[in-house]
C-alpha cells in the first residue's frame, strides 16, 4: 500500500541551457501514492525538471532522488524504477501495438514478453488493437499505447509529460481515468506536467507551480482550495500564484 | 545474450530496414546496374574472342598458319570493375540513407526519449544501431557476393580460384567499411542536426565532394589523364623518366595528392581495383604484393571507418546534443 515516505527529492537542482537559468534550486518532495500536477506556463522548467528526474538529462547543479537512487550516480538503475511518455510520441507506425509493446518489454527487461503485453492491454481495455499497425491509430489511442509502454515493466512512478495534449474530451476523460485507476489499483505514485487546470482539479491529489524555473506552491489540492477560499476555480486560483510570483 | 539491448535494438534495425520500401527499391537498383555491368564485360570479352577467333580463321585461309596473335585473357575478377564502380556510388548512398533512416525515425516519432528513459545505455543504444546495420550491409554485400559467384560460374562457366575468391571476399570486405563510412556519417549528422533533413542535406554534399568531385578534379589533373592511351605511355617514357617530369612539378604534384588523399572514395578504389586485379599493374599479383603497395589506403579507409564510429558515439554522449533531442 502507499507508504509515506518521499519517492521523488530534488534538492537545490538547478540547470542552464547556456545563458538561461531553466531551473533554480528546486527544492521538490514528492510522496509514494500521490498524483502530482506540476504547472507552470510554457518555458517555466517543467519538462527540464521531468527530463532531470527520467535521468535524460544531467542536472547543472544539485541532486535529485527517486526511491533513493541518485539520477545521475545510478540512473540505470532510477529507471527501472520509473516508466514515462513524453509529450508528442508516435510510436513506430510500421509496427503493430503488440510488436511496439514487446520492443518496449524487451528493452524494460521484462521475463514473460508476450503475456505481460497481453496483460497490460488487457488492462487498459485496449486488447482489441493488439495486432493492428499504428499508422492509423488516433491520437487517444496512440497516448493509451503510451501509457502501456510505461506500465509495462511495473514501475512504481510514472511521469507524464503534457499527456492531455491533443486529445479531445473524450480521450482526456479516458485517460484521466487510466490515471487514477494506476494510482488506485496498482498503487503507482504519478509526477503529471500539465496546462489543463480542470484535469488537476479532476485529477491530482497534489499540486506545484513552478514560474521561471522556481518552485512557488506546492501543496496538496484540498489544502489548495481552502487556501484561496474567494477564487471561485482553480484556474484563478493558478492566475493568482503566478501574478504573485512575478512580483 | 538475447536480452542485451545491443542485439535488441540490432535486430529491430534490421527487420525495420528490410521491410523499408526506399531500401529495397536502392538495393534492387544497385542489383541491376551490377547484372548490367557483368553482363557488358561477359559480352565485351565474348566479342574479343569472336574477333580472335575470326582473325585466326582468316589467317588460316590465307596459309599464314605459324602467325602467332595473342589470344584473349580472361581474367574473372576485372569484371568487377563496374560492381565496384556502382558500389561507390550507390552503396554509398545506401550507407547514408540508412545512416539517416536509423536515427530519423526514433527522432521523428520522439521515441529516442523513450528508448533512453528504458535501462539502456547511450553506449548500447548506439552499438545496437551500428550493429544491426552493420549486420545488414554485410548481408546486402554478401547477396552481391553470391550472386557474382553464381553468375560468373554458373552462367559462364568459369570458376574461380581459392586465391581469387579469397581476393572477392577481402574487396567485399573492404566494401563493407566503406559502405559503413558513409553510414556511420550520416548517422553522427542526423544525431548532430536538430532539423534532421538537413543532415541528408550535408550527407548528400559530403558525398557528392567526396565520391564525385574530388577524384574527378584529381583524375582531371593527373597529366597521365590528359590524353587518351596516358601522357607518358605516348611519349615512350620510362617510369624513372616520368618521376623526373613529376619531380620538376612537385607543389602542383603535392596539391593534386592531398587532394585525392582526402577522399574515401579514392582509396577505397585504389585498394580494391589493385585488390582484384582491375589496375593491370595489379593482375595476378599476390596478395603479398598488392599489400606492399596498397597498405596506406587499406589504413586509410580503416582510419575514416573508425573514426567515425568513434566520433559517433562521443557525439551521442555529448550532454548538448541530447539537450537538443529533449
Amino acid at each position: 500500500m502507499f507508504k509515506d515516505e518521499p519517492i521523488i527529492e530534488t534538492i537545490d537542482l538547478s540547470h542552464r541551457y547556456n545563458t538561461h537559468n531553466a531551473l533554480d534550486n528546486l527544492n521538490l518532495t514528492i510522496y509514494s501514492g500521490e498524483i502530482f500536477g506540476f504547472l507552470g506556463h510554457n518555458g517555466a522548467g517543467k519538462t527540464t525538471t521531468v527530463n532531470i528526474l527520467t535521468t535524460l538529462l544531467k542536472q547543472t547543479s544539485g541532486t535529485a532522488k527517486i526511491a533513493g537512487l541518485d539520477t545521475v550516480k545510478e540512473s540505470i538503475e532510477v529507471r527501472r524504477h520509473i516508466g514515462y511518455l513524453p509529450e508528442n510520441v508516435t510510436f513506430y507506425n510500421n509496427l503493430t501495438a503488440f510488436e511496439n509493446l514487446a520492443y518496449f518489454a524487451k528493452l524494460s527487461g521484462v521475463k514473460n514478453v508476450e503475456a505481460k503485453v497481453i496483460e497490460v492491454l488487457t488492462y487498459l481495455n485496449f486488447s482489441e488493437v493488439k495486432d493492428k499497425k499504428l499508422g492509423g491509430f488516433s491520437k487517444g489511442m496512440r497516448q493509451r499505447i503510451g501509457i502501456a509502454q510505461a506500465i509495462i515493466h511495473e514501475p512504481e512512478i510514472l511521469f507524464l509529460d503534457e499527456p492531455t495534449s491533443g486529445l479531445d474530451p473524450l480521450g482526456i476523460k479516458n485517460l484521466r481515468e487510466i490515471i487514477i485507476r494506476l494510482n488506485h489499483e496498482k498503487q503507482i505514485t504519478i509526477f503529471m506536467n500539465t496546462h489543463l487546470l480542470s484535469e488537476v482539479a479532476k485529477t491530482c491529489t497534489t499540486i506545484g507551480v513552478l514560474n521561471h524555473g522556481r518552485l512557488i506552491y506546492k501543496d496538496s489540492l484540498k489544502n489548495t482550495l481552502k487556501r484561496f477560499p474567494t477564487e471561485v476555480s482553480l484556474e484563478e486560483i493558478y492566475v493568482q500564484m503566478e501574478t504573485n510570483g512575478n512580483n | 545474450m538475447n536480452n542485451n539491448p545491443i542485439f535488441i535494438i540490432a535486430k529491430k534495425e534490421y527487420t525495420d530496414a528490410i521491410k523499408n520500401v526506399l531500401f529495397l527499391t536502392l538495393l534492387l537498383f544497385l542489383f541491376i546496374l551490377v547484372s548490367i555491368s557483368l553482363l557488358v564485360t561477359a559480352f565485351n570479352f565474348q566479342s574479343q574472342v569472336a574477333q580472335y577467333n575470326t582473325a585466326i580463321a582468316q589467317l588460316k585461309s590465307m596459309g599464314q598458319i605459324g602467325a602467332i596473335l595473342e589470344k584473349p585473357q580472361y581474367f574473372p575478377l576485372q569484371m568487377l570493375r563496374g560492381t565496384i564502380e556502382y558500389l561507390e556510388i550507390i552503396g554509398a548512398i545506401i550507407g547514408i540513407i540508412l545512416g539517416y533512416i536509423c536515427i530519423a525515425k526514433e527522432k521523428g516519432n520522439n521515441t529516442m526519449l523513450l528508448l533512453l528513459s528504458r535501462p539502456v545505455t547511450k553506449t548500447s543504444f548506439i552499438g545496437g544501431k551500428i550493429l544491426g546495420n552493420s549486420l545488414l550491409i554485410l548481408s546486402l554485400l554478401g547477396l552481391i557476393l553470391i550472386f557474382i559467384i553464381s553468375s560468373i560460374s554458373g552462367i559462364g562457366h568459369v570458376f574461380f580460384s581459392s586465391i581469387e575468391l579469397l581476393k572477392l571476399f577481402l574487396a567485399f570486405l573492404f566494401s563493407y567499411i566503406y559502405l559503413m563510412f558513409f553510414f556511420c556519417l550520416s548517422a553522427l549528422l542526423s544525431i548532430f542536426f536538430k532539423n534532421i533533413p538537413n543532415a541528408l542535406i550535408v550527407s548528400f554534399a559530403i558525398w557528392l565532394l567526396i565520391v564525385l568531385i574530388i577524384p574527378q578534379i584529381g583524375d582531371t589533373m593527373d597529366p597521365d589523364n590528359q590524353i587518351p592511351g596516358g601522357f607518358f605511355n605516348s611519349m615512350h617514357m620510362t617510369k624513372i623518366q616520368q618521376n623526373e617530369v613529376i619531380s620538376k612539378f612537385r607543389t602542383y604534384e603535392t596539391f593534386r595528392n592531398a587532394l585525392e588523399e582526402s577522399s574515401v572514395e579514392k582509396h577505397y578504389e585504389r585498394l580494391v581495383f589493385a585488390t582484384l586485379g582491375i589496375k593491370d599493374i595489379y593482375n595476378g599479383k599476390s596478395l603479398n604484393v598488392i599489400f606492399k603497395d596498397k597498405w596506406g589506403d587499406f589504413i586509410w579507409i580503416s582510419s575514416y571507418y573508425v573514426g567515425s564510429i568513434l566520433l559517433a558515439f562521443a557525439l551521442f554522449k555529448n550532454k548538448r546534443v541530447l539537450e537538443k533531442m529533449s
